[in-house]
């Protein structure tokens, strides 16, 4: 056994296959797809074209920042599934640099989307009130703090993750728990943040103090979701396919399933808070999300982002295979695409649903381009550290599972 | 089973337990100390200082029920006063003891094997403190099954929409399968205690209370599911107690208590509570009884974690409660914070800050964390700030409300004292009867700890798979 794993502490033994080359080059492909007819819907009407790059921009941002999350976390509670999938996170967390840049249309149609950037909002003494948090200079000026701190974080761990590919280097773990338990502070801190500046602040009258954490755990689920199906890709070829043992998707779909609760805990606890205390300034949010077709998202969401996937992570056979597991991890990314439609898209249409082929087009043809990008990062570095610590224990469960 | 040898190692690299442990040593040193060892004079000391405050906790209680909760300090305004401080810092300290019994048994995380026993019994005598105070302070409390939705000739029913109705369900389960839970995972080594004990008359004791286990494969394999499963029906209840609780303020609309927010942030102050009080019980223990060989640094240095993890996640629901009452533009929101910060309790605040937030951040140290003494003092901080935050949460919210004409201030009496410290005396107490009597470290689990007990080849994750 000890032979065996000599070999593979190499960094040629992890190389990406080649495979990965064709997805970033389809992904690419779909992207620019949808973006020539995102431009040829452009020609005749621009209305709901920011709100669709909103919606589409946070749920790219949550694959981005939520697999840096999930990556800080696993530095911190060392499991083995962490390992397998760390690669995976960095690829997605190193396309932060680009969300940074595509965040310019956001600034771009400002007075579009944030009645607060509009000139009626100076006679609303409610706005008013809130003018010192709420104003152009000082919202650029956050943005750009969060993203320099989420550009450091990724860059950070990557760079002391990449020496794992040469030697062992026991001296960085102890800088991996220090970076990632000051990270995940300030991740958690800058996204609550985040989604107030960029998502609650649609609706300058309401506030909740939930608002940030459903962000942080429907971040968190998407990323596992991701994660999960990339992972599947993987194990279907060499090297991960060694190492990606049932007990692996065992571990991940685990924590889909805690991240499907905590997302389901928060929402509805604070739905049950606003319901039952039923004031004007909070309890708008909701009617306008519950009347007209936006009823059947609401149902939607109960039955199809927490139900139906609760009632099948349950069971042990769906976590241990890959391809339902994955399968579940594709139906739980359309639920947070409808997750963030419902949250976003009735502020600009209220009272009646409205959907336009910008509200696919925009959020695909950005989706394209990141999993472009994805792949790209994915394709570089190999796709395990091979001087982990823990390289060893994850290949003898995995030759344990699956056969030698 | 002298002094432990210094292992310069980091916490998080020394093994769970110490080297060099036999089977027969583990439970030799564990029930030795109820069987034959002489009980400590430190013991001593502190039963009878505790017994003192049980019998001042039976004189208020009898005053109590004599005259009325007058002589309590509550009053309209503030009509929750320290009855339901005291019951929302209980219930708390309970929590940490589920999760380290349920959830961690269902983590695989094997550590919690030599400190979940006294942790467990941690928890029941916390909910006992905890559910006396709702009782007294239904001012009838003979009447406290009116609570109950029971078939009565007066065909009266409980508001099902209150969730004080829902607290009653919630800690009577919480403390069901909390007793049963600890009760199921003593039986073994009740059996132990049986086989050892010299005596006819503890033997019979013990013989009685392991409801005749003799240890066969077929025992320990439904045993191990029956225990499985109620670790699974423990798991929700850490959440879903002091989410009720939660709901208790959450749901009514004054200000500093409304908030969204506030089922994570009770939940997290309640674990936060917990494994400060996990420590305060550890320490004392192992010193007094030279357990360092089986409550480890380890362990010492995991509570301690877990109890800055949950205590940033407390200082974060500060945090965005104050934006979000400034943000939100409702002027009754940003009085009642304003007032928090500079009113008249704002002492409260400022120590609670200081106990709860900023003492606690010196365990990102290492070199704090291997302190044992400073980790007992950080976790009395801890648990007077969580104290601190309950009062200020009930009493500072309400002695202000939407009418100026209604607004008072809150004095606590001396029998709002006598009854809080009396239920602390019946909690150590209870500790001290139960660390005499009981094992108070699961012998059969920290047996499986020894590397004796591995057998060859194990898998070791595919093995023992809860779910």
């Amino acid at each position: 056994m000890s032979n065996g794993i000599k070999e593979l502490q190499t960094a040629a033994a992890w190389q990406p296959p080649a495979i990965l080359g064709g997805y970033a080059r389809r992904a690419l492909l779909a992207g620019g797809f949808f973006t020539l007819v995102t431009l040829a819907a452009l020609l005749f009407d621009r209305h709901q074209f920011f709100s669709s790059y909103l919606v589409g921009y946070l749920f790219c941002l949550a694959l981005s920042l939520g697999s840096l999350a999930v990556l800080m976390m696993q530095y911190l509670t060392s499991g083995k599934w962490g390992l397998v999938s760390r690669r995976v996170l960095e690829a997605a967390a190193a396309t932060l640099p680009l969300m940074a840049v595509a965040f310019i249309p956001i600034v771009i149609g400002m007075p579009t989307l944030y009645p607060w950037d509009r000139a009626a909002a100076r006679s609303d003494a409610n706005i008013m009130w809130k003018h010192g948090y709420l104003n152009v200079p000082f919202f650029l000026m956050r943005a750009v703090v969060y993203f320099a701190i989420w550009i450091w974080l990724q860059y950070r761990l990557r760079r002391w993750s990449a020496l794992l590919d040469e030697r062992p280097a026991p001296e960085l773990e102890e800088h991996f728990e220090n970076v990632s338990g000051i990270g995940l502070v300030l991740y958690v801190l800058t996204l609550t943040f985040a989604s107030i500046d960029w998502v609650e602040s649609l609706y300058p009258h309401w506030s909740s103090t939930m608002f940030g954490f459903l962000f942080v755990a429907g971040q968190g689920l998407a990323s596992f979701a991701f994660v999960i199906v990339i992972c599947l890709l993987l194990a279907r070829t060499s090297p991960l396919g060694r190492i990606l043992a049932p007990v692996r998707f065992h571990d991940l779909g685990k924590l889909l399933l805690t991240f499907v609760m905590l997302w389901a805990y928060f929402s509805f606890s604070q739905l049950l808070i606003l319901w039952s205390g039923d004031l004007p300034r909070e309890i708008t949010y909701y009617l306008a999300r519950i009347h007209g077709a936006w009823k059947a998202f609401c149902i939607a969401l109960a039955l199809a982002q927490f139900a139906f996937p609760f009632a099948m992570l349950l069971s042990k056979n769906l976590k241990r295979a890959a391809g339902p597991l994955a399968a579940m991890g594709i139906w739980i990314l359309v639920m947070r695409w409808v997750d963030l439609y419902w949250v976003i898209q009735p502020g600009f249409s209220p009272g009646h649903f409205q959907f336009h082929v910008f509200s696919l087009s925009v959020p695909l043809a950005l989706l394209g381009f990141w999993l472009a990008l994805f792949f790209f990062y994915l394709r570089r570095p190999p796709l395990l550290p091979a001087f982990d610590p823990l390289l060893a224990e994850a290949i003898e469960d995995a030759e344990m599972e699956m056969g030698a | 089973m002298a002094d432990q040898v210094v292992i310069p190692q980091p916490p998080e690299k020394q093994p769970v337990i110490a080297p060099g442990l036999t089977f027969a040593k583990v439970t030799e040193q564990i029930s030795n100390i109820v069987l034959t060892r002489p009980t400590p004079g430190t013991w001593f000391i502190l039963f009878g200082l505790s017994g003192f405050f049980v019998l001042l906790l039976g004189v208020a209680v009898t005053h109590l029920i004599l005259r009325g909760i007058g002589i309590w300090g509550v009053n309209i305004p503030v009509a929750w006063g320290f009855a339901i401080v005291n019951f929302v810092w209980w219930i708390g300290i309970g929590h940490a003891g589920t999760l380290i019994s349920a959830i961690l048994l269902l983590l695989r995380q094997k550590w919690r094997n030599s400190i979940n026993r006294f942790a467990e019994a941690m928890t029941l005598f916390a909910v006992m403190c905890a559910g006396l105070f709702p009782l007294l302070h239904l001012g009838r409390p003979w009447l406290f099954y009116w609570l109950f939705p029971y078939p009565n000739y007066m065909d009266i029913w409980p508001q099902f929409r209150s969730p004080l109705v829902w607290d009653v369900f919630a800690v009577s389960t919480y403390f069901t399968v909390s007793l049963l839970f600890w009760y199921v995972g003593l039986i073994p080594d009740l059996a132990a205690f049986r086989d050892r004990a010299k005596r006819l008359w503890v033997r019979r004791i013990y013989g009685a209370l392991a409801l005749g286990w003799r240890g066969s494969a077929r025992h320990w394999k439904r045993y191990e599911m029956a225990y499985l499963l109620l670790a699974g029906l423990a798991t929700p209840l850490v959440l879903s107690v002091h989410t009720v609780v939660s709901f208790d303020f959450a749901i009514a609309i004054l200000p500093g208590w409304h908030s969204a927010i506030f089922p994570p942030y009770f939940v997290a102050g309640a674990i936060y509570s917990g494994f400060a009080m996990v420590l305060m019980l550890a320490i004392p223990l192992r010193a007094v009884y030279k357990l360092h060989d089986l409550v480890t640094m380890r362990h010492l240095d995991n509570c301690a974690k877990l109890m800055l993890a949950t205590g940033l996640i407390v200082a974060y629901g500060y945090v965005i409660e104050g934006f979000t009452a400034w943000y939100s533009s409702d002027k009754f929101e940003w009085y009642m914070m304003y007032d928090r910060w500079f009113g008249r309790y704002s002492h409260a605040f400022a120590f609670l800050v200081a106990t709860n937030i900023l003492i606690p951040q010196l365990l990102w140290s290492r070199k704090i964390r291997r302190n044992v003494p400073a980790l007992f003092f950080i976790s009395l901080s801890v648990l007077t700030g969580m104290w601190l935050e309950r009062f200020v949460i009930v009493v500072q919210s309400l002695h202000r409300d939407f009418l100026p004409s209604n607004w008072g201030m809150y004095t606590a009496t001396r029998w709002d004292w006598a009854v809080f410290t009396g239920t602390i005396g019946f909690f150590v107490f209870m500790m001290l009867l139960f660390v005499r009597g009981l094992p108070m470290i699961t012998i059969f689990e920290v047996r499986t700890l020894l590397p004796q007990a591995k057998v060859h080849g194990e898998r070791r994750d595919v093995e023992g798979e809860p779910e």
